[in-house]
């Protein structure tokens, strides 16, 4: 179950003392609970985008249909093989690839997405303001997930491309939020009319006044949506309609067991456990961040 | 003791032994058959059912005029026990037979079938607006006429092996005085499909979408109560989930137990399994023409040799064994070797790999950067679609995906509902398919789904559009032959040809294994229809379970009462 | 506060119009034409194809055709489902009562489990117990829906069968049983879906009003009732869990869209017929406009649901009833 981004707009002075990655940084080292996400989460990543040096088979290969099909965990096969003969080790390593990119990238369309419309409807405000978070309300109450099977039933063959492109439309909703209304209060604070007045052109002021502000919401935000799009696109593939055969992502690995789910057990609890730890050590670190960042303000 | 009380005892003692023997024979009577399955039937209209479940319900609540014999035995008539027919004469000429229907028959109404349910039946299955595979397959039935009310007189074109077959295997016959008002092109969502009313020793009960068909033993039947008093179909959302329940006890019976499923059967004492020869063989196969324009080939697969050499470069019985272990044959071709018009040693396109790739070679389908074969732009790619319901059919899919990727072709496996798949080839909107049949008893049903007629006709089977004369030619002088040497020799003239052509990879024939309920008594399990014998399965009183003695259910049922779940 | 609902009434009726408007386009930007899926459909009565071709004027021009999707949504018609041979209102409605009940057992029960962990948690805050719990409630947290509901089927109905597999009622008896007998086989096949659905939602609960309760503790009013010589658990009792309460109301309207969602995963993984099952199945059938119809229930119920949530926030605080 994810959680929820709250609304929060603290107004702080233009040039903050220490700048916001330090700070979440040195929180995250501070405590042992999030410098052992930040090691677990390491290796998981380390391990995907070394996916090719230490995977010890093609994920894809099917060296023999027939005598490798279905083996349990072994020394051989660690984590044991599916259907297809195919090592269930070396898909989960492709598959931590996969999903993990697919992660980032959506994540960082919804951020970009996130960013200009909040930033455009705080920006322009009245009514142009008042109908984008309307608009902006009618997308927040459809469930993301219905919303996600409503688009890809239309476009049934999709590429990984178009996946990411729609998981990161579906994602920018809650930041566009938090995105107006840093600019709101950024609108009217003091110092920026006193920018004005000495002269400052809007590019400058939205550089070196805006962003700043912004980049912990949106660490944040990042942080979390990365750990909630691999989920849901786990949850995507095991319902058929994320990453198409043969290649490998947890959820599709779930899938493809799905149907001897006692029998073949391996292919059930691996990519599971890893969906779980890649979660679990995100959300740690990106509530580590969020406490540093409340907590200065 | 006093000559009264003995009277009264004695006549106890007999009214007790008259009633202990209509007990005895009526004790057999009874019991509940649940049937675990995973598909919903889509129609239950006979010339329009498609699928295997369908076919189930309709065979128990419709009749032919005459059964096959267990042997299937396809030419004359000999092989043939009477049904709603309970005699018939041929002409002289032979060009015509007289079918006398049973006069007590009668519909589950209470109407009595007549000769002009008969008639109305093969006017319906041969009209084009009703759009039915049938017409196809009687088309040597010329008419039916109907001289008196029980007699219906088939007329034919000409003298052939299964002029028989082709009047009562075909078709089911239907009650003229309920589909006469409703136009053929508005059959399929009618009130009368959702509650068919036939002659079948079988009544229909209820049908919930995705959940249950019930049917109730037709008691009054004019050929005599069935021994199971209720046929239940238990429709699981998947197939594993149609397994547990048979393993859990839920249900008594399930039709086709996969490989890894048999050491969990075997783990249930009250469980056991029966295999017997099948009539089905699965392919990929593929469609001949453009999708974009049919009237040009495909752009790919219009090519003969390049479907060779992917035949060529896959390892079908590799393949087979991995998919289905030992409860499969390789297919020999789109023909089961139950037929005896069969050769078991048909010449196959051998599996070489090497020459595969030196076919693609010289073709001009060259090897890019990426490993995927290239011509003048073009890459070797296309989509294969595999109907979602049957894991099976996915697995062969992923399995050719890879086998074809290592001649450099790619492809791309798409999963689909089978109604949605059937759609798409019914369009020629694919590339290529994995599909199945399951073949009628005679070997001539191969003209609906690879003859010219199959292609040609909008009712047609022939999805892959494959189109060859020659094949034509000796399937129709094989369907032509008395002789069963010369049938067998034609046929085999014409599977070679069309191994030859390659349409389709020819991929397994399944040797069925079904899971059964050890109180069941089953009879022969035919090998076209299993189900075939339902009506003589019966359960010793002494084993019945609780639902087996569950109430029956009201005479008139309501089709969907409102609280029922239809997920 | 009637006018508060009423305000918000207005306000949901424009954000259900805005989804109507949303949908309305994904309808028609999808490749290929989604209503061609029922109209070139041979199990499609012509009938049936008559009455689709009226009522939305599929050849008609583009704003004509939204007026009239619109004109039918107002009237609570949402097009035809070909999968099911039904209108797609019908399929709806006799699956959602079934999400419902699903959805509201987990809501009861996952806001009670968690609301105790919780207390548990910041009665004994710092020890070992409290970090156990954070770190199960994280691991909860983090599971895939669908994982934790395979992982529950196999459990408890494979290795150790307790519980039927999968479905609402006995397929096969239901109907011959007695009322007694078919309540029992009612909640005996809502157990555990229902019990899966609770665990994924209540360690966000627990997690919120940790968070809660540990933010009310410095307060000065709980300093005054420790100086009284309450007892830790009454304090947490008396006064900090009623005014950590609230904030949790406001977690019940934020709830509705996961539970919505969990509940597609459960419904698939137990054949639970609701309105998950039934949008999950359509996707398999290309059901495009059983699928769009779910879209605007699902958001429907989700708006309607934080309209409630708000309510009762204002209801429970009296410092906002006085306003």
């Amino acid at each position: 179950m994810s959680g929820q981004t709250r609304d929060f707009a603290p107004i702080s002075s233009p040039r903050p003392r220490e700048s916001p990655l330090a700070l979440g940084v040195r929180r995250i080292l501070r405590a042992r609970s999030s410098r052992a996400a930040l090691v677990v989460l390491g290796i998981i990543v380390l391990a995907g985008a070394l996916a090719p040096l230490i995977a010890p088979y093609d994920p894809a290969a099917q060296p023999d249909i027939v005598a490798l099909k279905d083996l349990p965990p072994s020394l051989a096969h660690p984590f044991g093989t599916d259907p297809y003969s195919r090592d269930v080790l070396s898909r989960v390593i492709y598959g931590a690839r996969l999903s993990l990119l697919i992660g980032v990238l959506a994540t960082l369309v919804s951020l970009t997405l996130g960013v200009a419309y909040g930033a455009i409807a705080g920006y322009a405000g009245g009514l142009v303001d008042a109908l984008m978070m309307r608009v902006l309300d009618a997308f927040l109450s459809i469930p993301r997930l219905l919303l996600l099977i409503g688009v890809l039933v239309a476009w049934p063959r999709l590429s990984i491309a178009a996946l990411v492109l729609f998981l990161g439309f579906t994602g920018w909703f809650g930041l566009s939020r938090i995105v107006r209304g840093q600019v709101l209060a950024l609108k009217h604070a003091e110092f920026i009319t006193a920018a004005r007045a000495l002269g400052a052109s809007r590019r400058r002021i939205l550089w070196r006044h805006l962003l700043p502000n912004l980049v912990s919401p949106i660490v944040v935000a990042a942080t979390l949506g990365v750990a909630h799009v691999v989920v849901l696109e786990a949850g995507l593939s095991y319902l058929g309609i994320g990453v198409p055969q043969p290649q490998a992502s947890w959820g599709n690995i779930i899938q493809d067991g799905a149907d001897q789910v006692a029998a073949l057990w391996w292919m059930s609890l691996f990519p599971g456990l890893f969906i779980v730890f890649t979660v679990m050590t995100l959300n740690i670190l990106g509530e580590a961040l969020r406490d540093a960042y409340e907590r200065r303000s | 003791m006093a000559p009264v009380k003995r009277g009264v005892l004695l006549c106890m003692a007999l009214l007790c032994a008259c009633v202990g023997t209509e007990s005895s024979s009526g004790k057999s009577r009874g019991g509940t058959l649940v049937i675990s399955t995973g598909g919903d039937p889509d129609v239950l209209i006979p010339p329009l059912l498609s699928t295997v479940q369908a076919g189930q319900i309709s065979d128990m609540v419709y009749e032919r005029l005459a059964d096959i014999g267990d042997s299937l035995n396809t030419v004359n008539d000999a092989g043939f026990t009477s049904r709603l027919a309970d005699r018939w004469t041929w002409s002289r000429d032979s060009l015509s037979i007289a079918f006398h229907i049973d006069s007590g028959a009668k519909w589950h109404d209470g109407r009595p079938v007549r000769s002009s349910d008969v008639r109305f039946t093969f006017q319906s299955s041969t009209d084009s607006t009703l759009g039915s595979g049938v017409k196809a397959l009687v088309s040597n039935i010329d008419s039916v006429t109907a001289p008196d009310s029980a007699t219906a007189i088939f007329w034919f074109h000409a003298r052939t092996p299964r002029q028989f077959y082709d009047a009562t295997y075909q078709m089911p016959i239907m009650p003229e005085h309920i589909w006469k008002v409703i136009a053929p092109s508005s059959w399929r969502g009618s009130d009368p499909a959702k509650h068919p009313i036939g002659s079948g020793q079988y009544r229909f009960v209820r049908w919930i979408p995705r959940a249950v068909v019930e049917l109730a033993a037709d008691t009054a039947n004019y050929r005599g109560a069935p021994k199971l008093s209720r046929l239940i179909w238990s429709i699981a959302p998947d197939f594993n989930t149609a397994v547990t329940r048979f393993l859990s006890g839920e249900t008594d019976f399930f039709e086709v137990l996969r490989p890894e499923n048999l050491p969990e059967v075997a783990k249930h004492p009250e469980l056991r399994t029966k295999q017997y020869r099948g009539l089905a063989y699965s392919f990929a196969w593929f469609n001949l023409r453009d999708p974009a324009n049919h009237s040009r080939p495909h752009p790919i697969f219009g090519d003969r040799e390049l479907r060779r050499a992917l035949t060529m470069a896959t390892d079908r019985a590799k393949l087979v064994r991995s998919v289905y272990d030992s409860l499969a044959l390789p297919a020999l071709g789109p023909a089961v070797r139950a037929y005896p018009t069969t050769d078991p040693n048909l010449a196959q396109i051998p599996f070489d790999l090497p020459r595969a790739r030196q076919i693609l070679d010289s073709l001009g389908w060259r090897l890019n950067a990426e490993g995927v074969r290239e011509r003048n732009g073009r890459l070797l790619q296309f989509s294969l679609l595999a109907a979602s319901t049957s894991k099976q059919r996915v697995q062969l899919a992923v399995l050719l995906q890879e086998q074809l990727r290592q001649a450099g072709v790619k492809v791309d496996v798409e999963q689909l509902e089978f109604p949605v798949l059937v759609e798409r080839e019914r369009k020629r909107a694919f590339d290529a398919a994995i599909g199945q049949w399951n073949t009628q008893p005679s070997p001539g049903s191969i003209r609906g789904s690879w003859g010219t007629m199959g292609s040609r006709a909008s009712s047609g089977t022939n999805y892959s559009s494959y189109e060859n004369p020659v094949f034509d030619a000796y399937v129709d002088s094989a369907l032509a032959s008395f002789d069963p040497a010369k049938a067998k020799a034609y046929f085999t003239r014409a599977y070679e040809t069309i191994i030859e052509d390659a349409p389709a990879i020819w991929l397994a024939e399944p040797l069925p294994t079904v899971g059964y309920h050890s109180r069941l008594q089953l009879a022969p399990l035919r090998s076209d229809a299993w189900w075939a014998h339902i009506p003589e399965w019966w359960i010793p009183p002494d084993k019945r379970i609780p639902r087996d003695n569950a109430p029956g259910p009201t005479m008139s049922a309501p089709a969907e009462s409102a609280g029922k779940k239809t997920p | 506060m009637l006018r508060y609902l009423a305000r918000r009434l207005g306000q949901a009726a424009v954000i259900v119009a805005i989804v109507a408007t949303i949908t309305f386009a994904l309808i028609h930007l999808a490749p290929g034409d989604p209503f061609s899926a029922v109209m070139d459909n041979p199990n499609v009565s012509e009938r049936v194809r008559a009455t689709l071709r009226a009522q939305y004027g599929l050849d008609r021009p583009l704003p004509e055709q939204f007026v009239r999707y619109v004109n039918q949504l107002a009237h609570g018609e949402m097009g035809w489902s070909f999968s099911h041979d039904r209108p797609v209102q019908a399929v709806l409605a006799t699956a959602l009562p079934n999400t419902l009940l699903l959805m509201a057992i987990a809501l009861v029960g996952s806001f009670g489990l968690g609301i105790l962990i919780a207390l548990i948690q910041v009665a004994r805050r710092g020890s070992t117990t409290d970090h156990t719990l954070s770190a199960i409630s994280l691991f909860f947290f983090s599971m895939p829906d669908f994982w934790l509901a395979i992982l529950a089927l196999l459990a408890f109905t494979y290795w150790v069968p307790l519980f039927p597999v999968g479905g609402a009622v006995d397929p096969v008896m239901h109907e011959y049983m007695g009322l007694g007998a078919r309540i029992v086989d009612r909640l005996w096949h809502l157990a555990l879906p229902a019990l899966t659905l609770t665990v994924l939602a209540a360690p966000t609960v627990a997690r919120f009003q940790r968070a809660a309760l540990l933010d009310v503790l410095p307060a000065d009013y709980i300093r005054t009732a420790r100086l009284k010589g309450l007892t830790e658990r009454e304090i947490l009792r008396r006064h900090a869990l009623r005014n950590a309460l609230l904030p949790i109301i406001s977690l019940v309207g934020l709830s509705f869209p996961a539970l919505l969602t969990g509940a597609f995963f459960i419904e698939k993984i137990f054949a639970w017929p609701g309105m998950g099952l039934a949008i999950v199945n359509a996707i398999g059938t290309r059901d495009y406009p059983l699928v769009v119809g779910g879209v605007i229930l699902g958001s429907i119920m989700v708006t309607l649901g934080s309209i409630l949530a708000d309510l009762l926030y204002v209801w429970a605080d009296p410092r906002l009833r006085a306003n």
